[in-house]
């Protein structure tokens, strides 16, 4: 009962997945300041291509998804072809935000080297944040599986009961 | 032939093909479609793998060659989470018992390898003699979000787990030691890369990270959406007739037959 009290809520379980970012900004900024030549003109960039190529990447997973989807309702065409126009508006949103002007180029030369970039650039982060997400699962898995079976132990106590 | 050709042709279209395989190999049943879609994904890895050859002058290129690189610690990391796991106690395809401290090895020595290739000598290394960019993305993100979510899995355990304090400890473990690595990378140069540079990538990866979380929670809204407004679209099924005197009367009959026990 005492161990019910003490369990964190999910508000917390949300917190600790920013919690080491932050501290990593937090410690970082303190021990050793701003990085030189280094700043929110570097970092802002960053964050619109990686959204706008992230939206492109996952909105294309996700119209995949729309087939199967459809396979169980008679292929219907009208959200499928309405997930590729939401695809397509990642795309030219993504065109039209690099063409304004060396905001978003990030060192590259044109709008096409970008684009490139930023796919490359976000499969490489994907395929990092996966392999994160696999290690910590079967990490969990693992110790799952080698403590002992709670289920006996339950049922025992329901009929000492 | 043109280098944009060749670029699209020995890279970005066979790594398009490996995701669409993968969609292909997964429809059921499992038809000629499915073996297709899994071969057209083996081939489009093995030439994506292979681009720092075909296509070396691509400056995208440099994702096949990490790729190659990460490749034997990540299949070393996940075969010794599958033995260690599936040495435990699981209903179904369970492994010797002896398999979980070789998996715990493997395990180890992937994460030693990734650690060495950052410290030591071995880090990815471009034909020009250049870290190859595309490892200073990863790392960083790698790390980062390692501890994120572990931290993230351990405190999960505690809040939704039945007396998981003990197990959630080897997630906590995990968090703290890449937490660690992160702040010793980023005070301490490597053999290869400065210790200011390795801080300008982790912000960055902070904000990859917080964009990929935008992007994708924005394409999974516009998924839902376009699943709602269809949904919302079909006609209202129509409503059947009240069942009559005589099916009741069955109905009853047939409960009345099944109801009750042997007491």
């Amino acid at each position: 009962m005492a161990e019910n009290e003490n369990k964190p809520g999910s508000k917390i379980v949300l917190i600790g997945l920013i919690f080491p970012i932050i501290l990593v900004f937090a410690i970082d900024y303190s021990v050793n300041g701003t990085i030189p030549n280094f700043g929110i003109d570097q970092i802002n960039p960053r964050i619109a291509n990686s959204a706008l190529t992230a939206y492109i990447l996952a909105s294309t997973v996700l119209l995949g998804n729309m087939f199967f989807y459809g396979e169980s309702r008679k292929r219907p065409m009208a959200p499928i072809f309405a997930m590729i126009i939401s695809v397509l508006v990642g795309v030219l949103a993504t065109i039209f935000f690099i063409n304004q002007g060396p905001m978003l180029l990030e060192g590259n030369g044109s709008v096409r080297a970008q684009m490139v970039y930023n796919i490359a650039h976000t499969i490489v982060s994907l395929s990092a944040l996966i392999l994160s997400l696999f290690i910590a699962l079967g990490l969990l898995f693992s110790s799952i599986t080698h403590a002992p079976s709670k289920i006996s132990k339950s049922y025992l106590v329901v009929e000492e009961e | 032939m043109d280098e944009i050709l060749e670029a699209a042709l020995l890279f970005w279209l066979p790594l398009a093909f490996i995701p669409l395989g993968l969609w292909f190999s997964q429809i059921k049943p499992p038809s000629i479609g499915a073996k297709i879609g899994t071969f057209v994904s083996l081939i489009g890895l093995a030439l994506v793998l292979a681009s720092p050859w075909t296509v070396p002058e691509s400056p995208s290129s440099a994702v096949g060659h990490l790729l190659g690189f990460i490749a034997g610690p990540t299949i070393m990391i996940l075969i010794g989470l599958f033995k260690v796991a599936y040495s435990g106690n699981v209903p179904v395809g369970r492994l010797p018992s002896s398999d979980r401290n070789f998996g715990a090895l493997l395990f180890l020595l992937g994460l030693i390898w990734f650690s060495l290739m950052h410290w030591w000598e071995i880090t990815p290394t471009m034909s020009s003699g250049e870290v190859n960019p595309y490892w200073l993305i990863f790392l960083p993100n790698l790390v980062l979000s390692l501890s994120s979510i572990s931290m993230a899995g351990g405190l999960a355990m505690l809040a939704f787990g039945d007396s998981r304090r003990k197990e959630s400890r080897y997630l906590f473990a995990m968090s703290v030691s890449s937490f660690l690595f992160l702040i010793c990378a980023m005070n301490l140069d490597s053999s290869n890369v400065s210790a200011d540079e390795f801080r300008e990538y982790v912000w960055l990866s902070i904000a990859d990270l917080i964009g990929i979380a935008i992007g994708s929670i924005l394409a999974i809204l516009s998924f839902a959406l376009v699943i709602f407004v269809y949904e919302k679209s079909l006609p209202k099924p129509e409503s059947i007739s009240p069942p009559t005197k005589d099916e009741l009367s069955t109905v009853s009959e047939v409960v009345k037959q099944n109801i009750g026990g042997e007491d």
